[in-house]
Order: structure tokens, then C-alpha cells, then sequence
């Protein structure tokens, strides 16, 4: 017997952030990686006799993924990376041992917070907005070298700011079962 | 920068990330990339964590406005330059009436005497759900007010209207009626609820008068509005807030450059990050036409266009798209946008809906007409739906149908105001796909349907 709608569905938003990563990776949007995801959820209620295990979710959805944000690639007239090197991405987001996509989407509020306020100004642009760093340039009248260079250091910022939670909610893990 | 170094510094590869997702790397740029994700471990993991900031950080970040903007009203100014003496006075103004908007709720409240009753545990009681329709929440609770009750609203609470046909219409202590229209979330804070925050959907409110110094306010990621004594509609979707004052005066502030908007009775205001601008009064018309092309969408927000197998004369069509909507089901869709504040159009007995379309597969379609009174002080929120005779539909031909307005199914409202102003036009399949395309969508007013306006 198949998996039920309402346990694929489950596994899919789970894996919301794992997908929506693959589909940025492809894509380079956001939002165009949103709609995909929309997408991969339809199909995956109209093929959902197919079903028979979590994983088998997770493999069809990343797989459905890649082949959806290459259609609106090619939509958007933006070019990927190669096959060969998506195929590399692809596994490593696959990989139950590979990055903590969830944990690592779940500490980045916190570290968004901390964020001066020209900084979030600049966040919301370019992540809420979707604006790119020309538009950011005309926006705020700042050259687009200069915008990517902030954005640069925002996002090291960031994954400076989200290695540290997470190691220090490791540590705390280990205290607890040392205890 | 340059990609000769294969040991290139962390921020070189953000900045390529950044590069590449703007579509800003040189075919060389592209293919150097590539090899580092290909050899280099460490550039590989790295890029995978921008890809998570990047498709994470939308959410986050407007969660993170969101709130900001419910909280922002209690922070005093940051210092400015005192060259800028007007803004520094405006901004003066703005902190007083900002203080007073937190305290003189209290005051009016103390003056009244507060009855013990009105507190429910640490949150006090704001008003009250008096009627709805449809599936509506407060907080995560089911609201059904035919088997009790009305529930009291709290300071906090988030009502959330699910379903196009569903409305809930909060009266507040102060008198101030609060309508949320289909797929509408608002969150109510303030000692008199008086500070909305609207995450996305539409209000209308008419505001009672306290005295000069307490406005209702009314906070989106895009816009704070005030407004004193006045009845206004706003709606909220897709980054864009949209005010329409109907009677008094509102000031529309953009949260980010602290600009703002005096705006009077008829005027129509568009609030995007970072700008807000007045939009053109137009009266509601009682005649409109769509139809698509290469190039124009006609203002319609969901569907894809489409090409194929048209008929003569017409140069695109769009075709439904799957969307989860706000109840959690699939539905096959092609919508207009929301005209809830300005209006699509205006509803007569003698309203004719024509719609010309072709189904690839056998099966059900549903169109449908959500409308709103032309006057907010009656409750707005009601939802049309075409009779069922369109089934009867032929997959693979192009067809055209003409339904009287008044002919069309009222869904879930117990009384239809008049008159009425049709906001949203919108065709599903439900959850199945039945390749449902249109080209040509008009209304128009008369005792037979009128061709298509060429």
C-alpha cells in the first residue's frame, strides 16, 4: 500500500528547505524556486499511489525538483551550472550525512536578528524583493560592486553566526547526555 | 575580481555565488566555478549553505518584518541629522502621537473603568467576533458562531479568514468594526485593539473617533496606516499593500524611509518597500474585458500563458496553474488580481459574466465572482459561483459562455448587500487537471450578453 497524502505531503514540507536549496542552486531566484516547489507538491499529489516510502519521497522530490527549476531556468533564459556538477549538488543535499539543511534554516532567524539595520535593509531587497544588485545599485544609489560586496560579508556573517548555534547546540546535546 | 586563484577568500566565492544567481558570470566565470564546487570541498559545502540562506532568507525575513512592524510603533526615532531640522520635528510629531497612541488607550480606559470581565487571564479583552461566514480561526481555533457564543478577541490574537468565501467581522470596545474578507490574517494588540497588523489578505474598518491623538492603526510589511474617525479598505498580497479611504482622512507611512501619504476621501494609495504612491481614482467600471498576449497578462496574478491551438484572432490564453491554497487543498487556477480596494466592477441585476474556453480533458471546472458591498458599512465577502450547466463542456474546443450574474449560485452568505462590487474573477478545476485554458474574459451590463469588445 501506498503512502498517504497527508504522509508525502508531511515529508515534503519537512524537506521544504532541502528542495527549495536545490531549486535556488538551478534557478538563482527565490521565488522562482518557491513556484517549483509548488509545483513538486502538485505532482506529487497526482502521483501519489506511486509512494511506498519516506525516502522514496525525498529521492523523487529531489529529483523532480532539479527537472522543474531547469524548466524555469530556461524560462528565465539563466544559465545553470552543468549537469555533472548539479548531480554533485543534488547528492550532497541528498545525503543524510551531508549538510543540516533544517537545522541550519532553523538557527538563521535568530542570526538575522543580530543584523544591523542597513544590513537587513539590504536583505529584504534582495531576498524579499528578489531585487539583483544592479537594482539594489539604482535603489540606493550605491555602485553594484559595492552591493555585492556588503551582501558578501552579510552572508559570511551569517554562516559565522549559524555555525556558532549550532555548535553550541551540539555541545549542549553532548552536556545533556553526559549527564 | 578574478577567478585565476584557486584558493580564492570565502567572501570571493559569496560574492561569485551572488554573481551567478544574477546571471552576472562570463561563460569563463561559469565553467571556473564549476570546477571549484567540482574540486574543492570546502567552496562546495560553502555553496550549498548560500543556497540554503538564499532560499530560506525570504521567509525569514518577512516573518521578521512582520513583527518588527507590530512592535515598531512602540520605539522612539533613531537620532537624525540635525541639518534635517523638518525631519527631525516631523519625526518628533511622530514619536508624541506614536506614545500617545500606546497610552491613551489606557487612559480612555481608566476614565471608563475597566470591568473585570474584560481581562481574561494576562491579555486583555479587545472586542468581540460578531459575525462570519466560512472556516475562521482565532489563533488556531475553529470559530463556529452558530453553536455558541460570540469569543471574546484578546490582545494577540490572530484571526484568519480561510476559504474565498469565508469573512469575520470583529467589533471592537471602542466601537471600531474590523471586516476580514477571504484569505485574511490580522493580528489584534493594543489595550483597545486599535494596532492591526495585516500579514496578508483584506480589511475593511470602519474607525470610531476617540479623540485627535488615537488612531487606528493599521501595519503591513509595507505601510503603517492611521486613520482617525474614517471607513477605508486595504489589502495585502504579494509585497504590495493597497489603501482606498472611503470617508475621512488617512496618513499611509512607508515603514522603511518614514515618508508619508496624506490621503482623503476617494483616494487610492499602492505601498511597495520603500515607496508609496497615490494610484488613480477611477470610478468602478460597469463594463471590463481580459484577454491575453505575449505581453500582457491583463492583471491577471495566477496562470500561465499559453499559445497553443488558439483560435483566429486571438493571441494567447492562459491555462490554470496548481496551487495549495489557504485551506491546504490543490486547486488548478487562473485568478485576476485583487481589486478589493479600487473595484473590477460593479454589480447589477443585468451584470453579464462571458467567458470564452477549451478543457483538454472531460471534467468539472468551477468559475467564480467574489464581490464586496460598495458600501463597507455593510458586510462585504460574498462569493458567486457560476451555475452548473458549465460542465456540460466539450474537451478540446474552444467555447464561449454568457451567464447572468444573478443566475450564478451565492455561496455561504446569508444576505446579499446591494450594491455589490466584484473584486476577484477566478477559475479552478479543483484538484485534477483538466487543461483549462481562456482567452477572453467580459463583463458587461444589458438585457442580452454583448460580444467581446474588439
Amino acid at each position: 500500500m501506498g503512502l498517504l497524502p497527508e504522509a508525502f505531503v508531511q515529508v515534503l514540507l519537512q524537506e521544504r528547505a532541502r528542495l527549495l536549496a536545490i531549486a535556488v542552486a538551478i534557478t538563482g531566484d527565490a521565488h522562482a524556486a518557491e513556484d517549483v516547489f509548488q509545483q513538486v507538491v502538485a505532482a506529487a499529489l497526482q502521483a501519489k499511489a506511486a509512494f511506498r516510502e519516506r525516502e522514496h519521497v525525498l529521492a523523487w522530490a529531489l529529483r523532480a525538483t532539479r527537472h522543474r527549476a531547469l524548466n524555469a531556468a530556461r524560462d528565465r533564459r539563466f544559465t545553470p551550472l552543468p549537469a555533472h556538477v548539479l548531480d554533485l549538488l543534488e547528492g550532497a543535499f541528498g545525503d543524510p550525512a551531508g549538510p543540516p539543511v533544517t537545522d541550519h534554516a532553523a538557527a538563521l532567524p535568530h542570526c538575522l536578528e543580530n543584523l544591523s539595520e542597513s544590513a537587513r535593509r539590504l536583505v529584504r531587497f534582495r531576498y524579499e524583493e528578489g531585487l539583483s544588485a544592479a537594482a539594489i545599485s539604482t535603489r540606493t544609489g550605491r555602485s553594484t560592486d559595492g552591493i555585492y560586496h556588503s551582501l558578501a560579508r552579510i552572508h559570511r556573517t551569517l554562516r559565522a553566526c549559524v555555525e556558532l548555534q549550532l555548535s553550541r547546540f551540539h555541545q549542549s546535546i553532548s552536556e545533556e547526555i553526559g549527564r | 575580481m578574478t577567478l585565476s586563484d584557486a584558493n580564492l577568500p570565502e567572501t570571493d566565492i559569496d560574492e561569485l555565488f551572488l554573481r551567478y544567481c544574477d546571471g552576472a558570470l562570463s561563460a569563463h566565470e561559469l565553467a571556473r566555478l564549476s570546477e571549484l564546487i567540482e574540486d574543492n570541498h570546502t567552496v562546495r559545502s560553502q555553496f550549498l549553505t548560500l543556497c540554503i540562506h538564499a532560499a530560506t532568507l525570504p521567509e525569514h525575513q518577512a516573518v521578521m518584518r512582520a513583527s518588527t512592524n507590530e512592535t515598531a510603533h512602540l520605539q522612539l526615532p533613531k537620532p537624525t541629522n540635525p541639518r534635517n531640522f523638518s525631519s527631525t520635528l516631523w519625526k518628533f510629531a511622530a514619536a508624541a502621537c506614536l506614545c500617545l497612541c500606546v497610552t491613551a488607550p489606557l487612559i480612555f480606559i481608566a476614565s471608563r473603568g475597566l470591568e473585570p470581565d474584560l481581562l481574561l487571564g494576562d491579555r486583555p479583552a479587545l472586542g468581540s467576533l460578531s459575525r462570519s461566514t466560512g472556516l475562521v480561526r482565532i489563533g488556531n481555533v475553529p470559530i463556529d458562531l452558530r453553536t455558541g457564543t460570540p469569543p471574546s478577541l484578546l490582545s494577540g490574537d490572530t484571526v484568519s479568514t480561510i476559504g474565498v468565501d469565508a469573512s469575520a467581522e470583529l467589533t471592537l470596545l471602542d466601537g471600531t468594526s474590523v471586516l476580514l474578507s477571504s484569505n485574511t490574517e490580522a493580528k489584534f494588540e493594543g489595550p483597545l485593539g486599535r494596532c492591526v497588523t495585516v500579514r496578508h489578505g483584506n480589511l475593511a474598518a470602519a474607525a470610531a473617533s476617540l479623540d485627535q491623538t488615537v488612531p487606528l492603526r493599521i501595519s503591513t510589511p509595507e505601510a503603517n496606516v492611521a486613520s482617525q474617525g474614517t471607513r477605508l479598505l486595504l489589502s495585502r498580497a504579494d509585497g504590495k499593500t493597497r489603501v482606498g479611504v472611503v470617508e475621512g482622512k488617512v496618513r499611509v507611512t512607508d515603514p522603511t524611509d518614514q515618508m508619508a501619504l496624506e490621503m482623503n476621501a476617494g483616494d487610492q494609495a499602492e505601498a511597495l518597500s520603500g515607496e508609496v504612491r497615490r494610484i488613480p481614482n477611477l470610478p468602478i467600471p460597469q463594463a471590463v474585458a481580459f484577454r491575453f498576449s505575449p505581453t500582457a497578462r491583463s492583471g491577471w496574478q495566477l496562470g500561465k500563458l499559453s499559445f497553443e491551438d488558439l483560435l483566429p484572432g486571438s493571441i494567447g490564453a492562459l491555462r490554470t496553474i496548481p496551487k495549495i491554497c489557504s485551506d491546504g487543498l490543490l486547486r488548478h487556477t487562473v485568478e485576476s488580481e485583487n481589486c478589493w480596494t479600487t473595484g473590477m466592477f460593479s454589480i447589477h441585476p443585468d451584470t453579464w459574466v462571458s467567458v470564452r474556453y477549451r478543457i483538454k480533458e472531460a471534467g468539472w471546472f468551477e468559475m467564480i465572482v467574489v464581490a464586496r458591498s460598495h458600501d463597507i458599512r455593510h458586510r462585504p465577502g460574498v462569493v458567486f459561483a457560476a451555475p452548473p450547466d458549465i460542465l456540460n463542456c466539450q474537451p478540446g474546443v474552444w467555447r464561449t459562455v454568457h451567464y447572468r450574474l444573478a443566475d450564478f449560485k451565492v455561496v455561504e452568505s446569508p444576505e446579499v448587500p446591494s450594491p455589490l462590487v466584484g473584486f476577484v474573477l477566478g477559475l479552478n478545476s479543483g484538484a485534477r487537471d483538466v487543461g483549462l485554458s481562456v482567452d477572453q474574459v467580459w463583463i458587461n451590463r444589458g438585457e442580452a450578453p454583448a460580444p467581446f469588445p474588439e
